[in-house]
């Protein structure tokens, strides 16, 4: 069985949607808090003209928590013309919503209004943007008591990132079927990050950072055949340690390491940024998760060189269990795929199996 | 990308909340070659597809649904870039301007699998793919289908923007080039019935026609004094279709400058000399699927000629009129009739539960005359199972019929009659129609009846029809004079060839106590019900279509068979017919083997020790061609088919040589299964009266006698029939001679003399 057979496996496993079965209860919320916010928005006379969904769920690159948590991440657009000047207040209006909600201290943070549930794990970021005639969005910035210089309506291109990310034109031919391996990347290197880095780390590299730096640095050729996943990963890792993402850091002892991502479009600030003396925010991540990434990412790079050179599927397969955790699975002998499927292929489907067919009847 | 607007809730309030499981979707095009997503809009969920097609990227968007019921339907996203393409209509909401609803080809008829909706979307998005390459690709192609559906493009383009009411017209459309039509108003703007509601328009001619009762013109006022309307075929349109009344003044302009020959003349000599406010124009348009049409209201303040360029129609007002085109070439076929038998004049005597339902299926294949006679009065004991609703009761059934097909089919020509059959007994009334149907139910008059055409040598086909009570079954019988088969031959005694007072074909043996007395004399009647008498003018109509279409030439019968259950608790005695029959609803040979009207009368008997064969001389005549006379003349040999009547046996019929059987010189190998079917097929037609009795083979010899091959097989057969005598043929050069086998030898019988 070629090797990106077992990718493609992997990637069923991993793949998540907003229609997936795990994330009913959360699009149940979702939907309910979004439908109090309108009436509430309407109620202060700004009413939500659009809503959509960021992050993951909007580009499809979402993928199953090792630990069931589930993310929303919306936006909620208002016209221009009905915006407050303090884009604080309706941050507040969301803040009241979800107070009444059985959510966890709900906090107003700088970009958005977040919030984790109670009873599920659910964690919800919804963002507030004013939208006007010529379609430029702005971002509600500030936290609550920010000074009148802490908070504004900044420029932002939210759509545009999600556009940035689904493009293909660069990829030349069939940029489709490059673009589904783009995200598949995507999909591996988020789970990557969850298997290999604890907690508290996992949380501070952010998937929109993953997703940009492979974005920039998958390169397929424009004509050439698609090569499998196995060898486009290693290629793509390369690629980012050779870029200049992970930037050292002076230090006395063991080098230092920051991770530098900058939006790819408004506002283009970086999005790792950390927080020095007084609160501001500045470029780059902090040193440890910077330097911890450098090292994984470097014995990432090896473990792929090795199961590109090895030789045994099963070996192959051992090898990228270890990197990605046991949703890559390892067959039992070549050819089968592990107990798990045979017990699928045992138990027989009585539907049909066309999507549909022209028949003579009728009444 | 569909538009940002305050209007969600309209785009919410067109999709259900879904409860379709898209999860597994999503995970079946993980690793397709789709490009499928999810995608959330306006805060409501999307499929949305990438599609590559030649160097473009197409997308499609799917409302998620709750169920799938028919195959996932796909919008086209930016529809406009595409320019104006055929299968897609840009959808009429403000909310989803920019998507073009797709069309590919979903009949109900298609069977999805909305057990595995991954599969019905995959299917789906194959039919999209596949109808957008060649849309996109062949502009041709895309020309010809947006010309296809002219109708649809039209009604989507221009009526449906229409804020307003538009007038409805329904109009026959006749067949010339230019026609001035006439036209009536509406009963009555308020009438319940639409028809009722809308103009009609028909062609001069038709005015006295069945057309016109259907329309209801008797009841409406002629309008020509103030709408001239007109019927112009144009024979090429612009496909860029219009959109609004400036648009359309262009296009209607452009559509009338390239009108020529006696369209033109008609524009010309008629339109232009005649002033009027309003114009109505039927405009006859060419498409690869037929015809189409379009409907221009021209509406001026004052009298003015006709306009037919732009700068005329600068004064003039155009209304799109809401068209509805009764055309017979059309509808007919369309709506299930044949057009081939609209000239087919038929009888129909007798009108109850099954003539009644014969009348309507006859009306709704299409046949043009129908002459429908019977002296009784709707009454109430027939009201479940009759056609006729409470406005026909108490009155003459055949007018009541009459009235019902009129106003069901637009262009039947009905004629009720008060006759009885015994009053129609009229030779040259009966030598104008192509077939009557009898359906009365009596078998004495029935036969009467046959008498008088077969002593008249009427050359008027019959079918005759009649059920049987509970449940148990009907027949029809197709009496075609001049071919093999009558009616008498369905009222043969198989045991006696004496004809018998039923018929052969009852499925309920004779002099039963059958008839239920309801209220003395005047109110016996049959049980059986609705589905019996319908189930039998199915079987009546479906023959005389045959008979009319020229499948079937032959006298014939048929007849379908139900359950015994209720006859048997009645405790009534089937039929042995009804034991055997397996036959249902096909078609059989009516002829009887045993019918004194219908066998030959010449027939030449062979006997040896009390043992009697008969074979009819067309039969000799037969076996006579296959003579060996010339010295390189074959071998041939079939089987012989016949009847025992007492202990004499009648040879019927034979088997000829068939295509899978060996013939040599002196050597024939016989297809057994060839000439079985055969055999099986009289023996089924004849209700087991015809059997295999033997068989007949040729020699070279002057005077043919038995070789050993020839006795040995002889003996076999035998062997294998001990139930029967068999009867052997060898046809000699210049004599026949008949063998039979008894005891194991070999006789032969001797020409005792002629029957």
């Amino acid at each position: 069985m070629p090797i990106q057979t077992h990718f493609d496996k992997f990637n069923q496993a991993i793949y998540l949607t907003n229609q997936s079965s795990g994330y009913k209860k959360a699009k149940e919320k979702d939907e309910s808090i979004l439908n109090d916010l309108k009436q509430h928005f309407r109620d202060k006379e700004c009413p939500i003209k659009d809503t959509f969904l960021q992050g993951s769920f909007s580009v499809d690159t979402a993928i199953n928590s090792l630990e069931g948590d589930y993310d929303v991440d919306r936006a909620l657009v208002i016209d221009e013309n009905n915006a407050p000047t303090d884009p604080i207040k309706l941050k507040e209006v969301v803040l009241d919503v979800l107070k009444k909600r059985n959510f966890k201290n709900p906090k107003v943070k700088k970009p958005c209004v977040t919030a984790d549930y109670l009873s599920i794990n659910l964690h919800i970021d919804y963002t507030i943007y004013t939208l006007d005639s010529l379609g430029n969005y702005k971002l509600a910035v500030g936290k609550l008591g920010s000074s009148e210089n802490n908070k504004e309506w900044s420029p932002s291109d939210p759509k545009g990132l999600i556009e940035w990310i689904n493009g293909y034109s660069s990829y030349g031919s069939d940029g489709l079927a490059k673009r589904k391996q783009y995200k598949r990347l995507v999909r591996y290197m988020k789970r990557w990050r969850d298997v290999n880095f604890n907690e508290q780390s996992r949380k501070k590299l952010f998937s929109i950072g993953l997703t940009i730096m492979i974005k920039e640095q998958y390169k397929p050729s424009a004509y050439a055949e698609i090569e499998n996943d196995l060898a486009v990963l290693e290629e793509t890792i390369r690629n980012i340690l050779n870029a200049e993402y992970i930037r050292s850091e002076y230090s006395p002892d063991l080098p230092q390491y920051r991770i530098y991502t900058s939006l790819p479009t408004r506002p283009f600030r970086d999005v790792f940024q950390h927080k020095v003396d007084g609160g501001q925010s500045v470029s780059g991540s902090d040193k440890n998760i910077g330097t911890q990434f450098r090292n994984k990412l470097q014995t990432l790079l090896s473990q792929l060189e090795n199961a590109i050179a090895e030789t045994d599927e099963i070996k192959q397969c051992e090898i990228l269990n270890k990197v990605f955790g046991d949703d890559f699975k390892v067959p039992s002998s070549a050819g089968s795929t592990g107990s798990g499927s045979v017990g699928g292929a045992v138990a027989a489907s009585y539907f049909p199996t066309a999507g549909a067919s022209g028949t003579s009847q009728g009444a | 990308m569909l538009p940002h607007t305050s209007l969600q809730l309209v785009l919410q309030g067109l999709l259900k909340v879904h409860k379709l499981d898209y999860s597994k979707v999503y995970e079946h095009f993980l690793d397709s070659e789709y490009d499928v997503e999810p995608l959330e809009l306006m805060g409501c969920d999307f499929l949305r597809v990438h599609l590559q097609i030649e160097n473009d990227v197409v997308s499609l968007l799917h409302c998620c649904v709750a169920e799938i019921t028919s195959l996932p339907h796909f919008y086209l996203e930016n529809h406009e870039k595409y320019g104006r393409l055929a299968h897609v209509l840009p959808v009429d909401i403000p909310i989803m301007s920019g998507l073009g609803a797709v069309c590919v080809n979903n009949l109900d008829s298609v069977s999805v699998n909305y057990e595995c909706p991954e599969l019905a979307f995959e299917e789906s998005i194959r039919r999209h793919k596949n109808l957008l390459t060649q849309l996109l690709t062949d502009n041709e192609f895309n020309k010809s289908e947006l010309l296809r559906e002219f109708s649809t493009n039209w009604q989507a383009a221009w009526i449906d923007g229409q804020k307003k009411q538009v007038e409805s017209l329904v109009c026959v459309s006749g067949s010339d080039e230019f026609d001035i039509l006439k036209i009536y108003r509406p009963v009555s703007k308020s009438a319940v019935n639409p028809l009722g509601r809308a103009f009609v328009a028909l062609p001069e001619i038709l005015i006295d026609s069945n057309v016109s009762g259907y329309l209801l013109v008797q009841h409406r006022s002629d309008a020509s004094e103030a709408i001239t309307i007109f019927n112009i075929s144009i024979h090429k349109i612009g496909l860029d279709f219009p959109r609004d009344e400036a648009e359309l003044k262009i296009w209607v302009a452009d559509c009338l400058s390239i009108v020529g020959g006696n369209a033109r003349v008609g524009i010309d000599q008629f339109l232009k000399t005649r002033r009027s406010k309003e114009f109505w124009g039927i405009f006859k348009v060419d498409t690869p699927s037929g015809k189409s049409y379009f409907g221009v209201r021209f509406i001026c303040k004052s009298k003015k000629s006709f306009p037919d360029t732009l700068e005329g129609l600068s004064y003039w007002r155009l209304e799109p009129i809401s068209l509805n085109i009764l055309n017979k070439n059309e509808i007919l076929p369309r709506s299930g009739g044949e057009i081939s038998l609209a000239e087919k004049k038929l009888l129909l005597i007798g009108c109850g539960s099954v003539g009644s339902e014969v009348a309507d299926k006859l009306g709704a294949s299409g046949i043009g005359k129908i002459t429908i006679s019977d002296p009784d009065h709707y009454s109430s004991s027939n009201i479940y199972r009759h056609l006729l609703d409470s406005n026909y009761l108490f009155s003459p059934k055949s007018s009541s019929v009459c009235g019902r097909l009129a106003i069901k089919y637009p262009w039947i020509s009905v004629k009720p009659s008060l006759s009885s059959i015994l009053d129609l007994r009229k030779k040259e009334l009966l030598r104008g129609f192509d077939l009557v149907i009898i359906a009365i139910g009596s078998p004495t008059q029935e036969r009467i009846f046959q008498d008088f055409i077969s002593k008249n040598n009427l050359d008027v086909p019959v079918i005759y029809t009649w059920l049987e009570g509970y449940g148990i079954g009907g027949h029809a019988v197709l009496d075609v004079p001049k071919s093999k088969g009558c009616l008498k031959c369905a009222y043969v005694d198989s045991d006696n060839g004496i004809r018998g007072l039923a018929s052969n074909l009852n499925f309920l043996e004779p002099d039963q106590d059958i008839v239920k007395n309801f209220a003395g004399c005047g109110e016996m009647f049959i049980p059986y019900g609705h589905l019996n008498s319908t189930q039998t003018a199915l079987i009546t109509v479906d023959l005389a279509l045959k008979y009319l279409r020229g499948v079937q030439h032959e006298s014939a019968k048929v007849s379908w068979k139900g359950s015994c259950d209720d006859a048997v608790v009645q405790g009534l005695k089937l039929s042995q017919r009804y034991k055997k029959f397996s036959r249902n609803l096909e078609i059989q040979s009516l002829y009887h083997p045993m019918c004194d009207i219908c066998s030959d009368n010449e027939l030449f008997v062979f006997e040896k020790r009390g043992i009697k064969v008969r074979i009819p001389k067309t039969i000799i005549e037969e076996l006579n061609l296959y003579k060996q006379i010339d010295v390189h003349a074959v071998e041939s040999a079939g089987l012989l088919i016949g009847y025992i009547q007492g202990d004499v046996y009648t040879i019927n019929r034979i088997t000829c040589p068939q295509e899978k059987d060996t013939q040599k010189r002196s050597y024939f190998k016989l297809d057994h299964a060839s000439h079985q079917k055969v055999v099986d097929e009289c023996h089924a037609s004849s209700d087991g009266v015809l059997g295999y009795i033997g068989t007949w083979h040729t020699h070279p010899q002057p005077v043919p006698s038995p070789s050993t091959i020839d006795l040995k097989d002889w003996v076999s057969h035998k062997t294998e029939n001990c139930d029967r005598q068999l009867f052997f043929l060898i046809i000699g050069v210049n004599e026949l001679k008949v063998f039979s086998i008894v005891d194991g030898v070999s006789i032969e019988l001797i020409r005792v003399g002629d029957f």
